[in-house]
């Protein structure tokens, strides 16, 4: 019924504007006449009000904001455009927003990666030598393994003492805390030893007596180098690293049970 | 019948679309009083139906060099979002009352035989919904085809028929009530 209404009401209004008299228009439907008939009113008297006056001025204002806007317009057009830097889309993901946090990701991997590396070759007092002792103190926790922990220990060990000729090199005095660094080091790894059974553990005391033996050999070559108020410490830190390659040997030859180190025990905690 | 319907020539759209100045200040013209309609219909004073009117036409030379389409819908479609940002910005204001939007119209205007006054229509439409007061306004008053009222309300002939013939009735209701 609505819907014939609809279609009739459309039928009478483009009569309407075919300026055909209204009580003709209504003849035709004579059961509808009367509400045709109120709604048709209401369409003639809405199309008999006037207009409402557009001011003169108001279009003169219009214009003028216009032909601004033109102008600038114009002059745009003569700008070069540069390309906008976009981010690139990868029809992997569902939106850009993953490619610019892929992007990120990968940026941040790779200052983390190049700073790691830069820090490798750092000394005492340089500015990425935190760095390479943080690098190594997160490697060690993460590493569950008692044996690869005392590797890791022996190879930190091994650096500190590299770290020790450079720094003699560079500034011509020994480093006494990265001497104490790496007799610590040394010390540690037995904690680790003493974890592990036999079989596996004889193999990482030859270790640790071969590198003791190394650091023997480096240390005695540095004492010309140190100046002379601070060979004593170097002469005692050869003493403890002499102590502890005997004592690895005994417990290599089974004179002594592992787990037992002697003066130089240290505990991780 | 006094129906005002714009008609824009292809011709002088495609001008300006090349930012002709005599082009687009004639398409101003032309299309000026559809604009401004199209706000003071909407329970708005005045003066800012004419800033309205003019930020349509900036925006339209800003962006006349991608227009495509029915030109009357792309104007009305920006005449909207323009609308719903003035909205938004007077916040809750929406309602503004008649007395403030009154204004005297000439003497010519009025006409005694007229049974509603042009402020009445503007009271009475503001009683409608966006859509119902659309259609009026673009059927009775700007005098637009169904098919043109279709192209620029993006729907159906028949949808636009019904809505025409709600709008009517909602009208009578309101009409009767008020007496």
């Amino acid at each position: 019924m609505g819907n014939q209404m609809e279609k009739l009401l459309d039928v009478c209004l483009e009569k309407m504007r075919e300026e055909i008299p209204l009580d003709e228009i209504l003849m035709e439907y004579p059961d509808q006449k009367e509400e045709l008939k109120e709604l048709l009113l209401i369409v003639r008297d809405m199309e008999n009000i006037p207009l409402p006056q557009v001011r003169e001025e108001a279009v003169a204002s219009c214009l003028t904001k216009v032909s601004k806007a033109l102008q600038s317009q114009k002059k745009q057009g003569w700008k070069v455009k540069l390309p906008r830097l976009q981010w690139p889309r990868v029809s992997y993901f569902p939106s850009p927003a993953w490619g610019k946090a892929l992007v990120l990701l990968f940026i941040v991997i790779l200052i983390s990666w190049s700073t790691i590396s830069l820090s490798g070759d750092s000394l005492p007092g340089d500015l990425l030598y935190s760095v390479k002792l943080t690098t190594e103190k997160v490697k060690f926790s993460l590493t569950t393994d008692p044996e690869e922990k005392a590797e890791l220990r022996l190879t930190y060990s091994e650096e500190r003492i590299q770290e020790l000729v450079r720094y003699l090199d560079d500034k011509g005095k020994l480093n006494t805390e990265v001497l104490k660094a790496m007799l610590n080091e040394a010390a540690l790894v037995t904690d680790n030893i003493s974890r592990l059974p036999k079989d596996r553990a004889i193999p990482c005391c030859l270790k640790l007596e071969q590198l003791c033996a190394v650091h023997i050999n480096i240390l005695e070559d540095l004492k010309s180098k140190v100046p002379a108020e601070q060979r004593q410490e170097l002469e005692n830190a050869i003493q403890t690293c002499q102590h502890r390659m005997d004592w690895m040997g005994k417990v290599i030859r089974n004179e002594v049970p592992i787990g037992e180190w002697g003066p130089f025990v240290l505990n991780e905690t | 019948m006094k129906l005002e319907k714009i008609i824009v020539q292809e011709e002088l759209l495609e001008k300006a679309r090349q930012l002709d100045e005599a082009a687009v200040s004639r398409l101003v013209k032309e299309c000026y009083p559809f604009v401004f309609r199209y706000f003071y219909y909407r329970s708005i004073t005045r003066e800012d139906a004419e800033d309205l009117t003019s930020e349509v036409f900036v925006r339209v030379v800003n962006s006349i060099k991608g227009q495509k389409g029915y030109f009357p819908a792309w104007l009305i479609r920006i005449s909207k979002n323009l609308l719903t940002d003035y909205y938004r910005k007077k916040g809750k204001s929406r309602e503004t009352s008649l007395e403030e939007i009154q204004e005297p119209f000439s003497n010519s205007d009025r006409n005694e035989k007229d049974t509603l006054h042009p402020d009445d229509i503007r009271k009475l439409l503001d009683r409608l919904t966006d859509e119902q007061k659309e259609v009026i306004v673009l059927k009775f008053i700007e005098g637009n085809t169904n098919e043109e009222i279709s192209r620029i309300m993006n729907k159906s002939i028949g949808a636009i028929k019904a809505l025409q013939f709600r709008a009517l009735s909602a009208l009578r209701v309101i009409l009767k009530k008020e007496g």
